[in-house]
């Protein structure tokens, strides 16, 4: 549906991220360190103070307020040249609308989202996109702190 | 045949009610308390608090001898993951799903396979040929 540009070697790798919560932003900071150029789409616009102020004003995080499911609003970010698409919003449906659009209208080659919901996570992991859960991991850490 | 319908706002629960009296087994899946509760008084024994692209809620509702689910809540989102829910994991063999946004047809068939029905193209098709009539009448 929509032609994607050829990134080369050396350009540093772009990266989408829909929601700017305390997961996005710390998700968005931990990518920078990797040498990832972040475009952040948020429909919230306050946000964004999660956001460290340094990498946007030197325009290697790139906030954007609008809705990740969009497509308008997505062609406001590079999505077309992005090379991973990241859904983090507070909420599985959304996640998993964004990610599919990313993956089958944009064809992002790298898709990731997040699920609250172990059943859905297993769902989206079949269907090729890159679904985490912080449930498993989360009960494993308490159930460990719970035993000392 | 029975029918999960995830959504009773005015089109949910007017098929709802077509369905039962043509004969079909229906539930009916939604998320507010007095909804449900006002199906029952109209139908009894046909509603499922919860919400429909949960997959406890699903197979509460009897998702796994379904034959066909109805998603039509007012969240395109919502309703794309109540049918590929029901299509992945519950092996329900015919899936149809509202949406609002337009542009979302072509991704939602393709991505589960349903019937895609799409609300604001037959509103606008639909005042299309009422302005149209009218444009000739006055022409």
């Amino acid at each position: 549906m929509f032609n994607r540009t050829e990134a080369t070697e050396q350009d540093s790798p772009i990266t989408v991220i829909m929601g700017c919560g305390r997961l996005g932003a710390s998700i968005a900071h931990g990518l920078l360190d990797e040498g990832h150029r972040i475009f952040i789409i948020d429909t919230q616009g306050s946000n964004f103070n999660r956001l460290r102020s340094e990498p946007i004003q030197s325009g290697t995080i790139t906030p954007l307020i609008g809705d990740g499911t969009l497509y308008a609003d997505l062609l406001r970010t590079p999505i077309q040249d992005a090379q991973v698409f990241i859904a983090v919003s507070g909420r599985d449906t959304q996640n998993a609308l964004a990610a599919q659009i990313a993956k089958h209208i944009f064809e992002a080659p790298n898709v990731i989202c997040r699920m609250n919901d172990p059943e859905r996570q297993a769902m989206f992991m079949e269907l090729g996109l890159s679904a985490i859960s912080g449930i498993k991991p989360f009960t494993d850490l308490v159930v460990r702190a719970a035993k000392n | 045949m029975y029918a999960i319908i995830v959504g009773a706002d005015r089109a949910g629960e007017a098929i709802a009610a077509w369905l039962i009296n043509v004969g079909h087994e229906v539930t009916v899946v939604d998320r507010s308390v007095a909804k449900c509760e006002s199906l029952e008084d109209s139908f009894g024994g046909v509603a499922v608090l919860g919400y429909g692209a949960e997959h406890g809620v699903l197979a509460k509702s009897g998702a796994n001898r379904a034959d066909v689910l109805i998603a039509a809540t007012g969240m395109d989102d919502v309703n794309l993951v109540s049918c590929q829910m029901a299509m992945y994991r519950f092996s329900v063999g015919h899936t149809i799903a509202v949406i609002q946004n337009a542009e979302y047809e072509e991704l939602f068939q393709n991505l589960g396979d349903s019937t895609v029905i799409n609300a604001t193209k037959l509103i606008t098709d639909n005042m299309m040929s009422a302005l149209s009539g009218i444009q000739e009448e006055n022409s």
